[in-house]
């Protein structure tokens, strides 16, 4: 029989069952009656004609039965009603049933929020057609390994040489403005002209574009741009005639073509691409076009190229190796040790090293959900097998009038099914909740569009988490109940404990469960401090008003006065731009890292040990505008780069002239930087900032003057501004592409952007470990109220009894605190003593809070007695309202 | 495939059918309800079979079960099938 015409059959034998029913009574009365006639034609009498007919056919009721068990739908109707018995019972144990689903909630809403952002973040592919014929091509060398963008002469080389499709996306930051709004910073990427073509990205307004090789090449040739559906909504209204519309990049007018569809974003799974520039155009908007697309050395773009079914991932691998080998033949000082390695497109959309900390962190975090949720299961196991045992007259009953073993199996663990579904369902709940906030506290490199929606992908982990968990928190209660004596269970309603052997499993979940919320508690309660004390950290700057954009000379092949004279030429221009206060260049952002590592001898001392001190290059205003206060001497001054020969004049910090000169005059000491001959000559002290990251301890740092060490290629431009540092973002960074339109600018943020990113650490990491420990704390509780609810309704008969004797309430309490106060106090100190030894290995991450803080520990320890105390104390009050006579009365 | 056979002959109420079986087999095969009718139901839901209230050759009231095309197929299918298993198995039995 087809599935089809079963299910119709179902379909019908449901709508008709009555019917059927009562045709087959009328058939077997009918064939009785038949019978009867025939016997009493034989000479029987009506009775025993009547009689020996009925006892051959074996009861109407019988043979009815037998045929509904054949029905199509028998096995479902036993379902049904067995959900129907489920849901009875949920509303005679409410509380019960709650506690189970609010703790599977928890758990279950912890897991689906972490897999839907790790979903979005590591697994998910780009909209794309046929992503997985795609593959990500990264360079790679034996003296620089790893995986790294690849320059896009070596891409064109690549493309047009190989039988397959490849294309190239590169990253620039641009400022795009028109008449109508005020200017922004857009997230752009130059793309190979057939982009979109070989992704099979059709544009939802107006075209794409689609541009031959050779295309790609004509500088100028396509002042094309397609923008995202975000950016046609933010910046234009969706209105259609956005189409043909000029807007300036880089104060440079390009037209825009066409609008890309919502769901794409670009192929970086975390960057969202506002607009695409076809890479023969780019010319116009930077003039990087002869850097970006001459040089072949640094690699600046992406490649992914699409697999055939003639030419395989392993045939493209080889076919890369070859021509690899080959450029490297061709431009040895270019392409030296050159090899093209191959990645899984999905596990391209981020760069490589960053998702391998990314699938780290994900991992640590996949571990510490699945424990949340094991825990959750325990607890619900608990309460369970609590009711199991309260419940074993009602099974002993059933078993009694005929029902199996299995049935009862079934039965039990449908529930423990509908239980766990119940939890998914409020667990999603949960995890949009936790998705929200997670997204409320991503970094600044983490643009808002990123999304991790709440798909059907996590509905189906979900689902298969509630699937898999149902009977790992129903069986054990299931075959335990299952076991039931009928004899027994009917004689009483009350189990001893002891007897089911319940007791030992209860304490050793209850002390298990005080141990992990004690080290969540105090997790959470360090890492609350720590983001307290990071929120009154002084970095040392002012970092409300400075606008920051990095670039590299060492691109254009800057020589030592083309340097200099590049950043005197825009700071000359950027002080006349109103609401510039001063400008400067740096080799390091503060905060951010990048100091220059350097040893210093003292003067003097020169056999001596050398020391570590970090070091940064700073030019002409730059502790003005950053306004670090000079607390001693003087910072540079003009004059100061011309004597270049004998000495280097420097700045130290206030931390580096008190461990150095203590008690000393600093202004004019010595010292001298491994590798340099010239010594440096102290002219100032300046007050300590934060170098590296937000927790670090006061260290020692030096600045030196950057017009004596014009070598130095990688600088970032800080412009103090009088209003919003962001709104001039564009403005900057077009002056500064006006003085060499070739420079291609790395990033523009603002110090405030440097700060944030710094409190990312501790505001995430407090926010993660409040959460998780919230949760274990929500189980604990409610753990521990089970178990506490659940002895006292076993041992309603002997409280009952010590009332009647007299007992006074202190007695119970105590009786009954008793139960629960020894594991949870236990926990308690293992907690504190995994807390106290554990606790080191997240030192790097705690600021201004060490390990070991003892208002964490306390503050863990009050929550978690106050949480257990009054977990066991309702259930106790309970207790103490009963009276005892009724309870003795039923004995 | 019994019931099937005894419905190949033409319409038969349940009684009759069981009577018929009884009556061929010489007595060997009694067929209660008990087996008789869950078999009846799988036949209809297979639509091997249908069954219609009409009057039975006694002139009593009756469902009468008629075999449909799909039944006398699956009867030639099943006589064929068991041809060759009785077949088989004497086979077996003969050897020597």
């Amino acid at each position: 029989m087809s599935v089809f015409s079963r299910v119709r059959t179902w379909i019908r034998s449901i709508r008709h069952r009555d019917r059927i029913d009562a045709d087959l009574h009328r058939e077997l009365s009918d064939w009785i009656e038949e019978l009867v006639a025939r016997y009493e034609a034989e000479g029987a009498t009506p009775d025993a004609a009547r009689r020996r007919a009925l006892m051959e056919t074996g009861g109407i009721d019988r043979v009815k039965e037998t045929v509904r068990d054949q029905r199509v739908g028998a096995s479902l109707d036993a379902f049904a009603l067995d959900l129907r018995y489920a849901s009875r019972l949920w509303r005679r144990y409410p509380w019960l049933t709650g506690a189970a689903i609010l703790s599977l909630s928890l758990g279950m809403g912890a897991n689906t929020a972490v897999f839907s952002v790790l979903n979005a973040l590591l697994l998910k592919s780009a909209p794309v057609s046929d992503a997985g014929t795609l593959v990500a091509v990264y360079s790679t060398s034996a003296a620089n390994p790893g995986w790294h963008q690849t320059s896009f002469r070596n891409y064109e080389d690549l493309r047009d040489a190989l039988p397959i499709e490849a294309l190239a996306y590169a990253a620039i930051p641009v400022g795009m403005s028109d008449a109508g709004s005020q200017a922004e910073q857009v997230a752009t990427e130059i793309v190979s002209g057939n982009y979109f073509e070989l992704l099979g990205v059709r544009a939802v307004l107006g075209r794409t574009f689609a541009y031959t090789a050779g295309e790609d090449k004509v500088a100028d040739k396509h002042p094309d741009v397609v923008i995202s559906d975000a950016l046609w909504n933010r910046r234009f209204g969706r209105r259609t005639d956005v189409l043909n519309q000029v807007v300036r990049l880089n104060a440079r007018p390009f037209t825009i073509v066409g609008v890309a569809p919502p769901a794409f974003h670009g192929l970086d799974v975390i960057r969202a691409v506002d607009v695409w520039l076809p890479a023969s155009n780019t010319a116009i908007l930077t003039g990087v076009n002869g850097f970006y697309f001459r040089n072949r050395s640094i690699g600046m773009f992406d490649v992914v190229a699409r697999t055939t079914s003639t030419a395989g991932p392993r045939q493209v691998e080889s076919m890369l190796q070859a021509q690899a080998a080959r450029l490297a033949q061709l431009f040895p000082q270019d392409n030296k040790g050159l090899s093209f390695v191959t990645r899984s497109f999905w596990r391209s959309r981020m760069n490589p090293a960053q998702r391998d900390t990314w699938v780290r962190a994900g991992g640590l975090l996949t571990v510490v959900v699945a424990l949340v949720l094991l825990i959750a299961c325990a607890n619900v196991a608990n309460l369970l097998l609590a009711r199991s045992a309260s419940r074993k007259r009602e099974l002993a009953v059933r078993l009694a009038i005929g029902a199996t073993r299995s049935q009862l199996v079934r039965q039990l663990l449908l529930e423990s099914l509908m239980l766990s579904s119940a939890g998914a369902l409020a667990g999603l709940g949960i995890a949009w909740g936790a998705i929200r906030l997670l997204s409320a506290l991503r970094p600044a490199f983490v643009p808002a569009s990123f999304a991790a929606p709440l798909d059907w992908q996590a509905l189906l982990f979900t689902g298969a988490v509630a699937f898999l968990i149902a009977p790992l928190f129903g069986l054990l209660p299931a075959l335990q109940a299952s076991r039931a004596d009928v004899v027994d269970g009917l004689k009483s309603g009350e189990v001893s404990l002891q007897r089911i052997g319940r007791s030992d499993f209860s304490l050793s979940l209850l002390i298990t469960q005080a141990t992990l919320t004690t080290i969540a508690l105090v997790l959470a309660s360090l890492f609350v401090r720590s983001l307290l004390h990071a929120q009154t950290i002084d970095p040392g700057f002012d970092a409300d008003h400075v606008a920051i954009v990095s670039f590299d000379l060492g691109m254009l092949r800057y020589d030592n006065t083309k340097g200099p004279a590049f950043v005197r030429r825009v700071n000359d221009k950027l002080r006349t731009v109103p609401g510039v206060i001063s400008s400067a260049v740096a080799t390091h952002v503060l905060l951010d890292g990048a100091g220059l590592a350097s040893k210093i001898t003292l003067a003097g001392h020169e056999d001596a040990e050398a020391l570590s001190v970090e070091a940064g290059a700073v030019g002409l205003d730059y502790f003005r505008t950053m306004k670090i206060p000079i607390v001693a001497g003087r910072g540079f001054q003009e004059s100061d780069g011309a004597a270049v020969s004998e000495f280097g004049w420097a700045v130290v910090n206030q931390t580096m002239a008190e461990r150095l000169w203590a008690g000393r005059q600093v202004i004019g000491q010595r010292f001298h930087v491994l590798g340099i001959n010239e010594p440096y000559i102290v002219v100032g002290v300046a007050s300590d900032a934060l170098y590296d990251s937000l927790g670090e301890p006061r260290r020692p740092y030096f600045y030196i003057y950057y017009d004596q060490t014009p070598g130095l290629k990688k600088l970032t431009l800080h412009v103090l501004t009088a209003g919003d540092s962001r709104r001039l973002l564009p403005t900057i960074q077009a002056e500064i592409q006006a003085a060499d339109r070739n420079l291609p600018l790395i990033n523009a943020r603002t110090m405030s952007d440097v700060l944030r990113d710094a409190m990312w650490v501790p505001r995430t990491g407090a926010a993660l470990l409040v959460m998780f420990g919230s949760v274990a704390l929500s189980l604990a509780i409610v753990g521990i109220y089970g178990v506490t609810a659940f002895f006292v309704r076993q041992r309603r008969r002997e409280i009952g009894i010590r009332l009647a004797l007299g007992a006074t309430a202190a007695d119970i309490l105590f009786l009954i605190a008793r139960r629960t106060f020894v594991p949870t106090v236990f926990g308690l100190a293992l907690g504190l003593l995994a807390s106290y030894f554990g606790g080191r290995l997240l030192e790097p991450l705690l600021i201004g809070v060490r390990p070991a803080d003892p208002k964490s520990f306390v503050t863990a320890v009050v929550i978690l007695a106050a949480a257990a105390g009054a977990a066991s104390v309702l259930p106790a009050l309970v207790a103490l309202r009963m009276a005892p006579a009724p309870i003795l009365r039923r004995e | 495939m019994l019931i099937l056979q005894t419905l190949a002959l033409g319409p038969l109420h349940g009684l009759g059918i069981a009577d018929r079986i009884q009556q061929v087999t010489r007595g060997a095969l009694h067929i209660k309800p008990g087996s008789l009718f869950p078999a009846l139901y799988r036949l209809d839901a297979d639509g091997l079979m249908s069954g219609a209230w009409g009057e039975s050759r006694s002139g009593r009231r009756a469902k009468l079960y008629t075999l449909t095309k799909a039944g006398r197929k699956r009867l030639a299918d099943e006589k064929k099938g068991w041809a060759r298993a009785a077949l088989a198995v004497r086979q077996v039995l003969e050897m020597q």
